[in-house]
């Protein structure tokens, strides 16, 4: 073989590799795809069906202190809280791993001292919940709660509902002027509809 | 070239150097002198690499730069201001006294400047100190182990995590050993972690923590309230 | 010319060629399914309640072993339905549009039989699982009684489990070798509870019908 012709060989089966790596290292695995949340857009007030059971919106507020369980947990920032209400569908389960993502993509969770599951959900029977988020001004406008159907996988190929909070940039500036102390109940039970379970 | 030929049957009786020579005389067919010049030199540059020689090269006689009290340090994902260090045997609703410790506690600013939670665990381990007898769970343990609590100072509830963008003031406090005498300075190391998928279980976490700055503060006793 | 029909003569068709090949696809096939069902075996039917023990009496004797490592424990209790009652609420107030039943079990077992951390389920006629936490309303932070009952008698627990499986000594008065335990849901009204389900996590359950 001659020299080019073997050089001219080497070339191309490193540029043929470079391309494969290339092309590959831009295609989704598998895994990464079996990942891939089922994700259910919704807005305030409209219920959203998960595998484990339905979970609406119902409003938002906000303050600096929130009071629960006997004590007052304060903020240099801003307490969002969102309450929504959930019922479980087919068995016992709670609402865990809720987010709040801010408009610029950062997200924010829910942690102890402060009540952030919503449980224990029966089937056909409705609870209520309040769970706050600590969150600065900029984060509030714009911002989408996400509600994973189980903790476990945090949505992770499996439905997670993406709920639009509603807060225009007026609604954002009301929120962030609230000051009074607030009194969060964890858990409310709402009650079954008439009829039961189904 | 898988027959042994009369050469190399002879090769084998001959000195090593001509030995080398004459195996690298059965590749030259594909192989020239050069080509096999630089793959040696290839391999001998991957392998280094994959020892981590280049990364110690690059870190040896890297001392950790120390920084004034109450300045601004970036350790990723955090911004911290390191401000004052007491010690005391009990602190008013913080740490009540426990037989045979003492408390050391730290006060800081921080800020998380990621875009995700951190946790009250990797907050913890973002902070370590210097001093003698550090004790967790009432057991001894290394300075570099002992995670500190974590306490809001805004209304003195446990931290439950750092949200982005949120900037608090925390104690830190350490349990310290009692038969240890009472630390007139220490000094606060802040480390940085790295937001990562594990290799070990798909999760993505903040791993690698690594010492970015430290701040030599001294001591003082708890102001009675 | 004569090259075209020596082609025509000597090449049976492709199915025919490869017959050998497409046979073995047959079992290749079903070896494929074999070795990529390994989640089902490994996660799926461990993690899921698929081993039931379901007794069409009102007893069942419930036998099943549970292992954490190197550790494995065995259970064997008998389990039977005394009575289920909705008119029995006591302290328990039901949600709104609820309805409380109340479950009286009888369990029997050997003395050093593990048998602490249970849970105890509701069926409905749909499949649905009603558990004794869920759709009770209490009064101010009154915490709920009721919500987690334990499947051994108070004061005489039995052997309890550490973490790591480790059978830890009996702890309090030896229990009796038979005890009642009660169970109190609250499910939708309406909804009538066919089975009562007592496990020890998944994927072993004894279920009785009510």
């Amino acid at each position: 073989m001659a020299t080019t012709e073997r050089t001219l060989t080497g070339l191309v089966t490193i540029a043929a590799l470079a391309i494969g790596v290339a092309v590959t290292s831009r295609l989704p695995s598998a895994d990464s795809i079996a990942a891939q949340p089922f994700v259910h857009q919704a807005a305030i007030g409209e219920t959203v069906s998960l595998r484990t059971g339905q979970v609406t919106v119902d409003g938002v507020d906000a303050t600096t202190a929130v009071k629960q369980s006997g004590t007052t947990v304060k903020t240099s920032a801003h307490w969002l809280l969102v309450t929504m209400r959930f019922t479980a569908a087919r068995e016992p389960s709670a609402l865990a791993g809720t987010t709040l993502k801010a408009a610029d993509g950062r997200t924010y969770s829910a942690t102890r001292p402060l009540q952030s599951t919503c449980g224990a959900g029966q089937p056909g029977i409705t609870i209520r919940c309040t769970i706050p988020f600590e969150v600065p001004a900029d984060a509030l406008a714009g911002a989408h709660l996400l509600v994973p159907a189980a903790l476990l996988g945090q949505g992770a190929g499996d439905d997670l509902a993406d709920v639009d909070l509603g807060i225009s940039t007026t609604r954002a500036a009301e929120l962030a002027a609230i000051t009074e102390p607030k009194t969060v109940t964890g858990v409310t039970v709402v009650g079954a509809q008439a009829g039961g379970g189904s | 070239m898988s027959d042994p030929t009369p050469d190399t049957r002879a090769a084998r009786r001959r000195p090593t150097r001509a030995g080398a020579t004459t195996f690298f005389g059965l590749f030259g067919d594909d192989l020239d002198r050069g080509t096999i010049a630089l793959l040696l030199a290839a391999g001998l540059f991957a392998g280094v690499g994959v020892t981590g020689g280049w990364s110690g090269a690059a870190e040896a006689g890297r001392a950790l730069p120390v920084v004034a009290v109450n300045s601004v340090v970036t350790a990723d994902p955090l911004e911290v201001t390191v401000k004052k260090a007491y010690a005391a045997d009990a602190i008013p609703t913080l740490a009540s006294a426990k037989p045979g410790a003492r408390f050391v506690l730290v006060t800081v600013t921080v800020t998380n400047t990621s875009v995700r939670p951190v946790d009250a665990r990797t907050a913890a381990a973002s902070f370590a100190i210097d001093a003698a007898g550090l004790r967790q769970f009432g057991k001894l343990v290394a300075p570099d182990e002992a995670r500190p609590g974590l306490v809001r100072a805004i209304d003195g509830s446990p931290l439950g995590g750092l949200q982005a963008g949120v900037t608090q003031n925390l104690a830190l406090i350490w349990e310290q050993d009692a038969d240890e005498s009472v630390p007139t300075e220490v000094t606060v190391t802040v480390l940085g972690h790295t937001w990562r998928t594990s290799a070990l279980d798909g999760s993505t976490q903040w791993f690698d923590p690594a010492a970015k700055t430290s701040v030599h503060l001294p001591v003082e006793p708890f102001p009675q309230v | 010319m004569t090259e075209p029909q020596r082609v025509a003569i000597a090449s049976p068709t492709w199915w025919r060629r490869n017959r050998l090949a497409l046979a073995a696809l047959l079992p290749m096939l079903a070896l494929a399914v074999g070795a990529s069902s390994f989640r089902y075996a490994t996660i799926y039917r461990p993690t899921t309640f698929s081993q039931g023990q379901i007794s069409s009496t009102a007893s069942q004797h419930f036998v099943a072993s549970e292992s954490f490592g190197e550790v494995t424990i065995r259970r064997d209790v008998t389990i039977s339905l005394t009575s289920i009652a909705t008119d029995r609420a006591g302290s328990v107030t039901a949600a709104p549009g609820a309805t409380v039943h109340v479950v009286e079990l009888a369990f029997a077992a050997a003395p050093e039989v593990p048998l602490t951390q249970c849970v105890i389920e509701l069926l409905d006629a749909d499949g649905r699982v009603y558990g004794t936490a869920g759709g009770k309303v209490m009064t101010g932070t009154a915490r709920d009684a009721t919500a987690h009952p334990e499947c051994t008698p108070p004061g005489a627990p039995g052997p309890q489990l550490d973490l790591d499986g480790t059978v830890l000594p009996p702890a309090g008065n030896p229990r009796p070798t038979s005890w009642p335990v009660t169970a109190t849901f609250a499910m939708p009204a309406g909804v009538t509870p066919v089975a009562v389900r007592v496990h020890w996590g998944p994927p072993h359950f004894a279920q009785l019908p009510l």
